[in-house]
């Protein structure tokens, strides 16, 4: 009917406007036809099209009993509750909660398009059509927000929303395998204790002196620095639960025997001929030698004037011992974000708000449900919040 | 009666914005009418089919049983029979599932066997039982005769949906380009308004991508360039589409009709 008036009322419209691409490109080969000509043949392929499509679409969703696992519709958390074990879909959907497994009205909503699932409602199943209308509202997840979900869904696609408390290492902190100081219960992070330095002191403690802390400049001051920072535990690793607190605050005292105290001082007497320094050689008079003694003895106080004296100073005491990570934050200029942490906190942008996280599907990896950690490319799925042109 | 409602029930489905259509005899009906629509969601078991759009319509044709209409009673006694009808037919349908169950192994049995052994297997049947989790189940797509009053109730406006949305006269330029015989389907795809085609869109390839835009919005030309050049890639013509209000005076054009809609059709072509 529609196609016999435009053909009719208006021969010349589709030839004003359509002749430049039916002369200059080749004609549209394929399934499909160009301009309607009323031809029988036209609609004959028109009505077995449209057959196809009606058949295909009242298809009936039926599955055994026995496969469907049963979920009852909770509308006023918004959440589905299986009742009978879950099946396949486990793996990639769904939440326990109190020793029971449940659903977000999404993934139901899927699974029981898919016929995986069917959903009750005081006593009664819910259809496709129920579903949507229940499951889908502005307190869950809007409507094309789950179109957009099924169709990665189909696609084959681990789609998780947005989990506040999933926190993931950044990649510098990972890069120093710093351990994930937030995720305490699952992680269970074994970090190595370093063994406290016992109190009483005995003559292994002296052995475990490193050779750079003999160095010819040295002084008894920097050599008891330098051990106690090595004391303090693995440089990569914070110590958390170190138990030797008194250690990190004052530089560890060796005991030596006086005998033993007279024969390093000789040793460092040979050593450490004053005369034998090229920067005492340098000084030409005693007020530059007097600065030189005043510029190392702030060095060996670790608080150099040139750095500390001035308007700009450092960052960081290097004498404050200080967790690592929080001396990464401190000296970082540009601070790191926990993209999955600080999206959720984002304000939308221009109506833009991230939805989903989407994972590639990839049984080879430790991919848990509870923790999925980052997408395997950063992939996040932002839709629109406001309705679009559709 | 306006083409975008005609025929369909008020409060069919009403998704934020999107009219959905659930059974396949309103679909045909839309369909009759030269709506086109775009089928959303999943088709039964087909994980991998992929849906796009605003409106969907599937269901599943049952042997009538549950096409039963429901009287106005009370809530209480309404939910509890329904879940009286609900269980009988659950009974009936495991009944007629067991009784074709066991015919079909009959056939089976006595195509395959003969003699006494085919004796032996028919008396051993008359203990067979179907086990209700092997029974088929169907979930129905469309809500039917167990039908519970939705649980939100849409208020449905007198205003199309998208003139409310875009108040650009879309609704004016979609009932103009009908009224002229054209298909039009969402233009999503290319970031414009409508697909017009010439006939259905099953048949047909989109001639024209309508993008509607009001007479006195100025575009910029790098807008304009990225449409054309869009356009000419998948061979369609780009149609700007305004419409006019009714009865008031035109500033544009003295040719344009009041109350009309105006279209601009824009071709890309290489000057080499």
């Amino acid at each position: 009917m529609a196609d016999q008036n435009t053909s009719s009322s208006k021969p010349n419209f589709y030839s004003e406007v359509l002749t430049s691409f039916t002369e200059s490109q080749a004609p549209v080969k394929g399934q499909k036809d160009f301009i309607p000509d009323n031809s029988e043949e036209q609609k004959q392929k028109l009505e077995q099209a449209l057959n196809e499509h009606w058949s295909l679409v009242s298809e009936e969703r039926v599955e055994r009993l026995g496969s469907l696992a049963k979920g009852v519709w909770i509308p006023e958390e918004q959440i589905v509750e299986l009742q009978t074990p879950a099946g396949k879909f486990w793996q990639t959907m769904g939440f326990s909660a109190n020793g029971k497994q449940y659903l977000l009205p999404e993934e139901a909503l899927f699974l029981m398009e898919c016929g995986n699932v069917q959903v009750f409602y005081k006593g009664l199943p819910f259809s496709i059509q129920d579903g949507y209308e229940s499951f889908l509202s502005s307190k869950s997840i809007t409507f094309q927000q789950y179109l957009v979900y099924g169709h990665l869904k189909r696609l084959g696609m681990w789609c998780f929303g947005l989990i506040p408390g999933n926190f993931e290492p950044s990649a510098y902190s990972r890069q120093l395998n710093l351990p994930v100081s937030r995720d305490r219960d699952k992680r269970g992070n074994k970090r190595k204790r370093s063994p406290t330095p016992p109190s009483s002191s005995n003559s292994q403690d002296q052995t475990t002196v490193l050779p750079m802390e003999e160095d010819p400049e040295g002084q008894s001051g920097c050599q008891v620095i330098r051990r106690s920072e090595v004391k303090q535990g693995s440089w990569w690793k914070p110590e958390e639960n170190s138990g030797s607190s008194s250690a990190q605050d004052k530089p560890e005292e060796v005991y030596m025997s006086p005998k033993d105290r007279q024969r390093e001082d000789e040793a460092n007497r040979r050593w450490n001929d004053i005369n034998r320094d090229p920067e005492v050689r340098r000084c030409r008079s005693w007020s530059e030698y007097r600065a030189l003694l005043a510029r190392r003895a702030s060095e060996v106080r670790g608080h150099p004037g040139h750095l500390w004296d001035r308007e700009v100073t450092p960052l960081h005491d290097p004498r404050q011992p200080i967790p690592h990570e929080e001396l990464m934050d401190k000296i970082s200029i540009i601070k790191s974000i926990n993209l999955l942490e600080g999206a959720s906190s984002l304000k939308p942008l221009d109506n833009w708000r991230i939805s989903f996280s989407v994972f590639q599907p990839d049984s080879a990896s430790s991919f848990k449900k509870s923790s999925p950690g980052r997408p395997t490319r950063g992939w996040w799925c932002a839709v629109l919040t406001t309705l679009s042109r559709i | 009666m306006s083409e975008e409602g005609a025929g369909l029930r008020e409060g069919t489905g009403l998704e934020q914005g999107a009219e959905l259509v659930w059974s396949v005899q309103e679909l045909r009906a839309v369909r009759q009418s030269g709506l086109v629509g775009a089928l959303g969601g999943g088709v039964s078991a087909v994980e991998e089919e992929s849906g796009e759009g605003e409106e969907s319509g599937e269901r599943g044709e049952e042997s009538g049983e549950r096409g039963e209409e429901l009287e106005p009673k009370e809530e209480e006694s309404e939910e509890t029979q329904q879940r009286r009808r609900w269980e009988e037919f659950l009974g009936r349908s495991l009944e007629q599932q067991q009784r074709l169950a066991l015919e079909d192994r009959k056939c089976a049995l006595t195509s395959s066997l003969s003699g006494p052994a085919l004796a032996s297997s028919l008396s051993s049947l008359s203990s067979f039982s179907l086990p209700v989790s092997s029974m088929s189940v169907q979930i129905s797509t469309c809500r039917e005769g167990l039908a519970l009053r939705p649980i939100s109730s849409q208020q449905t406006s007198p205003k199309p949906i998208g003139e409310r949305l875009q108040c650009r006269g879309r609704s004016q330029v979609f009932r103009d380009l009908r009224r002229r015989g054209f298909y039009l389907t969402s233009g999503g795809k290319f970031g414009v308004d409508f697909l017009v085609y010439p006939g259905d869109a099953l048949r047909f390839h989109a001639h024209f991508m309508a993008l509607c835009v009001s007479l006195d919005e100025s575009l910029s030309l790098e807008d304009i360039l990225c449409w054309v050049r869009l356009s000419s890639n998948v061979k369609k013509t780009l149609l700007l589409c305004s419409s006019t209000p009714p009865g008031g005076a035109l500033s544009v054009s003295s040719s344009a009709p009041a109350g009309g809609v105006v279209y601009s059709s824009l071709q890309w072509s290489n000057m080499s």
